[in-house]
């Protein structure tokens, strides 16, 4: 079964082009503008397009994690946008493309690029988790995501073995992939007595933390004149969903996880239905609870490894995008989803078919 | 656009200098439930949220995780803008988009600012580390640079600018909502004012206030069901410019992004004579000078017109065409909401719900966002569908 038909103007919105820089653990090259500029010029590339070819720019990053205000005005340049319109979604890359999509359906815009970036080596990632708390009622009791995901995985209940498992699978996969950060890939015994991070997880369940940037160029899929290369082209959007849960920790479901089956539910996919599924899990734990969600069979999940093999927080969603998209065959359907908040508060899916 | 969306309802709080008996969630609530009650609708019945807000101001991260509360449901999408001091229209035209798209029948938008509770300036000195930050001095400093040029290229004087600040403040009498009222101030004393910089005044720049402002938008007859005069949307545009402030020369005085949006959003509209056609305008003035040059970016006058339009009066209340009656941000500026306010504005306008500021009988109404160096935004809205 094909995705909900209540779409139809979504399901205009082709992918064009995708571009992405490496992943590094530390890229002391290259400052966030240079990184943007690396991964835009390659999805355009793909594309066959250049960038006075873009109708507009949808951003995604965050000015905390750049030390910026405004932190998109950085980018004005290098996304195409003197002159132009450019709009910046503060979440997940994946949330950005999912506002993306909907001006091309909505008739706003016909090519727009979409470009997420983050260098969590400039600042200390977890330290500023901690600022998208609740400043009286959660902050001072040291909450960060880290404990916020402990907390979560204390009540899912598992066995830390389970998912110190995924990360050894996930680290295996991404050896391959040329662009990632190179990690090696541990014993599942070195993962179970790495130093703990919080509750039953240990800093070996987190995913390791990558500067990098992903771009993506989206449009409709038929417009007269442009010559797009057929694989990226034939990869429409089936649907997009997203959602934020109420954010008091003592109040949410933890395990029920509703924003991510509300976002499913949304896109009108049939998961049974999908040949590739992309998830991204900020820890461990998260791979056994996010596809329960979702009723998806974790031995299909990540064909990439996924974020435990390392991503830029930010732009791991949208990168989950990509490699779905590199995956899908002709008449496949793929899921790509995002994640941002603490212990997962908001979730952002995007369905594909190719 | 795929389908045709208007402003319903509109909602925003009591602007002021520090709201120490709310936290930024609860002011947002209040915003968010003055525009759903004055849509005519529960939390419930919205499809989508949007949210701006400048969280380095307050030194925060990812708001609308916080807020989430604010809107009354959870579970639901929601998305935050951040743009700069446009964020206000950015998220109010990434709505219309999203109602346009056919994903939502109705999208509430709301933007807020908590001044009080962070270090504005600091957070508007954290501009590029390499080239801008020893000389982009926040907000005061860059603007008296860009000023000083505009002065001399167009001949504006500190005594044209002291009118625009004296019309902003004797409107904002009229609207309840608003932070600074004046009903006394005169030119003399603008001019008597403690010079910030050269040549700026206190009282010619905007203030920082604590704030929040919501609107609901609803696609076709969702938009008729709830309104019996809804705020058509038009038209929108968007413009940036390039990064740095030694790119912009002239800044004020070009401001090629606001006369490109605005010539663009006049096309979509069918609007050839702005001065005649539009009935109201709310134009996003972070100071005095700067709504002398939008007026004539906006095509309402000729190159070097500007100071003899607000010497004769053509854009008071009562002249050819009122601007900012709400005060403008001269007079509030929460400033993740100030752009948003605009919009709001000019659709309360078009409602008939403008009060003591009311426009009689405005059919078409200008919005215009203004942020970063140059970053400009343009909503046409009229209560003709077209």
């Amino acid at each position: 079964m094909t995705a909900s038909a209540l779409n139809t103007q979504l399901r205009q919105v082709a992918i064009i082009g995708i571009g992405r820089t490496p992943f590094l653990t530390e890229n002391r090259e290259q400052s966030s503008v240079e990184m943007v500029a690396d991964a835009v010029e390659n999805a355009l590339e793909d594309a066959g397009l250049g960038l006075g070819d873009l109708d507009a720019a949808v951003t995604a990053s965050v000015d905390l994690w750049d030390g910026r205000t405004a932190s998109n005005v950085a980018l004005t340049e290098v996304v195409g946008a003197v002159m132009g319109p450019e709009t910046r979604i503060a979440a997940d890359g994946l949330a950005a493309f999912s506002h993306a999509a909907m001006t091309v359906a909505a008739g706003a815009y016909e090519t727009v690029l979409c470009v997420a970036h983050c260098k969590p080596s400039e600042s200390d990632h977890l330290a500023l988790t901690a600022w998208t708390l609740d400043p009286v009622l959660l902050q001072p009791l040291g909450f960060d995501d880290a404990i916020a995901a402990g907390l979560q995985a204390e009540m899912a209940g598992s066995e830390p073995r389970a998912w110190a498992e995924a990360v050894v699978r996930a680290r295996a996969k991404a050896a391959s992939d040329p662009f990632g950060p190179s990690l090696h890939v541990p014993e599942v015994d070195d993962v179970l007595e790495s130093p703990q991070l919080a509750g039953p997880l240990t800093l070996d369940m987190a995913a390791p933390l990558c500067d990098g940037a992903v771009a993506v160029v989206l449009g409709k899929s038929k417009i007269n004149g442009r010559d797009y290369k057929e694989s990226q082209a034939g990869t429409r959007v089936a649907g997009i969903g997203y959602a934020t849960e109420t954010h008091y920790l003592g109040e949410r479901d933890l395990t029920g996880t509703p924003a991510l089956r509300a976002a499913l539910c949304r896109t009108g996919v049939d998961v049974a239905s999908a040949d590739v599924i992309e998830l991204s899990t900020p820890y461990a734990h998260q791979e056994e609870l996010f596809a329960k969600a979702m009723g998806a069979e974790l031995e299909t999940l990540n064909p990439s490894g996924g974020m435990l093999g390392g991503a830029p927080p930010f732009v791991a969603g949208l990168a989950r995008l990509v490699e779905a998209t590199k995956r899908l065959k002709k008449g496949g359907l793929g899921i790509a989803h995002g994640t941002w908040g603490p212990a997962g508060q908001a979730h952002c899916v995007v369905a594909l078919e190719a | 656009m795929h389908r045709n969306v208007a402003v319903v309802g509109t909602g925003q709080t009591c602007h002021t200098k520090a709201r120490d008996d709310v936290n930024q969630p609860e002011l947002v609530h209040e915003a968010v439930t003055a525009a759903l009650a004055d849509s005519g609708l529960g939390a419930r019945d919205v499809d989508a949220f949007v949210l701006s807000n400048m969280e380095l101001f307050e030194g925060r991260a990812l708001p609308d995780l916080w807020c989430a509360e604010a809107f009354g449901v959870a579970d639901r999408p929601l998305l935050k803008v951040a743009t700069g001091g446009t964020s206000g229209t950015s998220a109010v035209i990434a709505g219309i988009h999203q109602a346009a798209s056919g994903m939502f029948d109705t999208v509430l938008v709301a933007g807020y600012e908590k001044h009080s509770e962070g270090h504005t300036q600091a957070g508007m000195a954290l501009t590029d580390p390499l080239w801008d930050r020893n000389v982009a001095s926040g907000a005061v400093g860059n603007f008296a640079l860009s000023v000083t040029e505009l002065a001399r290229e167009r001949g504006v004087t500190e005594h044209q600018a002291a009118l625009v600040a004296v019309k902003a403040r004797r409107n904002a009498v009229r609207n309840p909502h608003a932070h600074l009222q004046m009903p006394d101030l005169t030119v003399e004393r603008v001019l008597e004012s403690k010079m910030l910089a050269e040549p700026l005044r206190m009282l010619d720049m905007c203030p920082q206030s604590d704030g929040a402002c919501a609107l609901v938008l609803a696609a076709e007859e969702r938009a008729t069901s709830l309104n019996r005069r809804p705020a058509w949307v038009r038209a929108t545009a968007t413009r940036h410019d390039k990064p740095y402030l030694g790119d912009l020369p002239q800044r004020l005085a070009n401001m090629r992004t606001l006369r490109d949006a605005s010539a663009s959003a006049y096309r979509q509209a069918g609007i050839t004579d702005p001065l005649k056609q539009l009935d109201v305008a709310e134009i996003y003035e972070p100071v005095t000078y700067a709504e002398l040059a939008w007026y004539e970016a906006l095509g309402f006058c000729a190159e070097g017109g500007a100071g003899r339009m607000i010497e004769e009066g053509l854009t008071d209340m009562d002249g050819e065409l009122p601007v900012n009656p709400s005060g403008g941000v001269l007079s509030s500026n929460p400033v993740g909401a100030s752009g948003l306010i605009r919009a709001a504005e000019a659709a309360l306008q078009i409602h008939g719900r403008g009060g003591d500021r009311q426009v009689e009988g405005a059919t078409w109404s200008l919005a215009t966002g203004y942020g970063v160096y140059s970053w400009a935004d343009v909503i046409v809205m009229s209560a003709e569908r077209g």
